[in-house]
């Protein structure tokens, strides 16, 4: 480490006036962690894969010209939710739908609750940041510009999925922090969406931070379909109390980067944590998952589903790993990954892993690479399919019980045609 | 229809077909029949165009066309259809859609103007009133979990929305028993037509009482040995092959 000048350091000083909470203190605790960390080296086994080099130029980027965004925007609404729409980071009422008016929901800006100096806000901004895999989570807490808390009272039932959008990233770094708590008995679905967001060899990083109260229920979706050149880095850390339920669904379809990092755990007993995605990759992208479940307390249970489907030079990494503490019997957790390649060049990284310290536990894994079936190809063909269609269904075929995790068909669907614009398939 | 001459065929190094001969007119149903490994199979995967079959010299002509110059695709979309002694599974390929996109596929080559899903429901509905079957396989994925039965019945359906020139039937007698066999000859019989024809191969002769074929051939080691008309098959039925020198468990 460089004592007289950590990285970015210049760059901090000369944006925080313009940041939400210039001048508070949180800011230069946050900053000051980074700086003691630096950004992770792919020494470190969580980013073995993903190289962070090149982030480090200028941060801030190029102003953005906002025409043609507005139009793509509204492509990308989902039909009935609340919309969130940030914009180079930062949150665009005129784009966005009215922030109250629904029972029992508490929804602000991660910028307008620090300018009131939310004390809640300021701690969890801190949150973060002490490991060395983490080094983006303070530079996150550093630099964050924006980002949605979401507050559901006790019992509330929101039906409106509420959606935020992330749009007109310049080149540089944008960092976005979302702060959800559900009460108790809560249920909600969140889906957020970076498409064509970032500018070339932008960065968006992206920190979620989920508190799941007894009984409630998280439905959390993320499509990452950024454009080519882009990096998308993401970090969901989710707490889930007694007979909590969190299901997330990831599709990592875009940009040069993509990488979804989830942290649960467990902090009462008869939880569920579902995490599953998608990684489809291309060129020389790079589709990262890194999870890890802590099964903290006892009769908890997890199921993890992964699929990826990797061309040309690209690669996909799973590192999914399963806590089972001594105190956490009748842990149920199961763990997948399955990988097509389709083309020799192109390579997955698996690496499930399973740390168990208590006795009575159902325990399982799984990970797969193969490429497409010569004999289905055939089959396909054999029924007039030419050979790239005949592809392309098999991929679909052998991604799609990934999506069956989601259970609301619209969103379903809405996740899926996403996919299959990756696939080509009209 | 198809002319077959002379072929000779490699798998993976090794001759299966040495030297076979076939002209099949349209209107016609024929009947292969051998012991296991004779290369009945064989025929059918270098007629489909399977990869690893190297056809070593002869010549095959469908419709005028030289063959095996073809892509398997190209092939099927002309009306070859092959029904395999074992369908293969597609996991998360929905039947429907599958069936929809083999039957546009030949609609493609013909100038006819793709099915939505609604005509395509249609047109589904008679082809199952006529072959006594209901769609319900359809919903899955295709032939996963299938009974080799309902795999076998699957084909079925798929040749009749398919609508091909010349069919090519793997051991479809195989693993059915007496109502399925009924049912499934019933979809061949359905597709006897002046303009069609059918190469049924298939180890036993029990399929022949209920599709008639006008010509049987004795297919054994790469070699055809015999030919003649059904009475062939109900010789081979009473005496196995032994009088081809071949010496079968029963
Ligand atoms: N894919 C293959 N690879 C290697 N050998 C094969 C393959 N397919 C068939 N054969 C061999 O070719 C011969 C003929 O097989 P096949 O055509 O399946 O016979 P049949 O259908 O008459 O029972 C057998 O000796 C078989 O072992
Ligand atoms: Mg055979």
């Amino acid at each position: 480490m460089n004592v007289e000048s950590p990285l970015f350091a210049e760059q901090f000083e000369a944006m925080k006036p313009s940041l939400p909470g210039g001048d508070a203190s949180w800011r230069q605790m946050a900053f000051d962690r980074f700086a003691a960390l630096g950004l992770p080296s792919r020494k470190r086994e969580a980013w073995r894969h993903t190289s962070l080099s090149a982030l480090k130029g200028d941060l801030t980027g190029q102003p953005l010209d906002m025409e043609g965004i507005t139009s793509a925007l509204e492509n990308q609404k989902i039909v009935g939710a609340l919309h969130l729409v940030f914009v180079g980071g930062h949150f665009v009422p005129e784009l966005s739908s009215a922030l109250d008016g629904v029972d029992g929901l508490t929804l602000r800006t991660l910028g307008s609750s620090v300018e009131d100096e939310d004390a809640l806000v300021d701690q969890i901004v801190l949150n973060g940041g002490e490991n060395p895999d983490e080094a983006l989570v303070a530079l996150n807490g550093a630099l964050v510009s924006d980002g949605a808390v979401i507050k559901l009272a006790d019992g509330a039932q929101m039906k409106q999925p509420i959606q935020l959008i992330y749009a007109g990233n310049p080149t540089g770094l944008v960092n976005i922090r979302n702060i959800i708590s559900l009460g108790k008995g809560a249920t909600a679905t969140l889906v957020e969406i970076a498409q064509d967001a970032t500018a070339t060899n932008g960065w968006l990083n992206i920190v979620n931070q989920i508190d799941v109260e007894d009984g409630a229920r998280l439905d959390h979706l993320r499509v990452m379909a950024d454009g080519a050149d882009a990096n998308h880095i993401s970090q969901s850390r989710v707490s889930l109390a007694a007979d909590a339920r969190y299901e997330s669904f990831a599709l990592l379809s875009g940009g040069a980067l993509a990488r979804h990092e989830v942290q649960a755990v467990f902090t009462g007993t008869g939880g569920h944590c579902g995490l599953s995605g998608i990684g489809l990759g291309a060129g020389k992208a790079v589709r990262d998952v890194i999870t890890h479940i802590d099964h903290a307390l006892p009769d908890c249970t997890s199921a993890q589903i992964f699929k990826n489907v990797m061309d040309d030079h690209a690669s996909s990494v799973f590192q999914g790993k399963v806590t089972v503490q001594q105190d956490a019997q009748r842990t149920d957790a199961i763990q997948s990954n399955h990988n097509i390649l389709l083309a020799r060049t192109a390579t997955a990284n698996s690496k499930p892993e399973l740390v168990i310290f208590a006795d009575d536990v159902k325990c399982a894994h799984g990970a797969t690479v193969g490429e497409l079936d010569a004999n289905q190809l055939f089959y396909m063909r054999t029924r007039g399919l030419d050979e790239a269609t005949a592809r392309q269904l098999l991929v679909e075929g052998f991604i799609a019980d990934v999506f069956d995790v989601i259970e609301d068909p619209a969103l379903r669907d809405y996740v899926r045609a996403h996919a299959s614009a990756w696939l080509g398939v009209s | 229809m198809l002319e077959i001459k002379n072929i000779h065929a490699t798998v993976g190094g090794n001759a299966i077909l040495k030297g076979i001969n076939l002209t099949v007119n349209g209107g016609e149903v024929h009947a292969i029949m051998g012991p296991n490994g004779a290369g009945k199979s064989t025929l059918g995967n270098v007629l489909a165009g399977r990869d690893g079959y190297d056809v070593t010299a002869g010549s095959v002509t469908y419709r005028g066309q030289d063959l095996l110059d073809m892509a398997p695709d190209a092939r099927a979309r002309d009306g070859l259809f092959m029904g395999f002694q074992y369908p293969v599974e597609l996991p998360g390929v929905n039947g429907m859609t599958f069936l929809r996109m083999a039957a546009n596929a030949v609609r493609g080559h013909r100038g006819l103007e793709p099915l939505d899903g609604m005509d395509f429901l249609k047109l589904l509905k008679t082809k199952m009133a006529e072959l006594e079957m209901d769609d319900a396989l359809l919903k899955r994925s295709v032939n996963v979990g299938f009974s080799g039965g309902e795999k076998k019945r699957n084909e079925i359906i798929q040749m009749a929305i398919m609508d091909p020139h010349l069919m090519i039937l793997d051991e479809t007698d195989s693993g059915l028993d007496i109502d399925a066999l009924k049912l499934v000859s019933q979809g061949i019989n359905l597709m006897r037509g002046e303009d069609k024809a059918i190469v049924m191969i298939t180890h036993y002769q029990r399929l022949l009482d209920y599709v008639k074929p006008d010509f049987v051939h004795v297919l054994v080691d790469g070699r055809f040995v015999d030919s003649g008309g059904p009475e062939l098959a109900l010789k081979l039925e009473r005496e196995g092959y032994a009088a081809y020198g071949v010496h079968e468990a029963a």
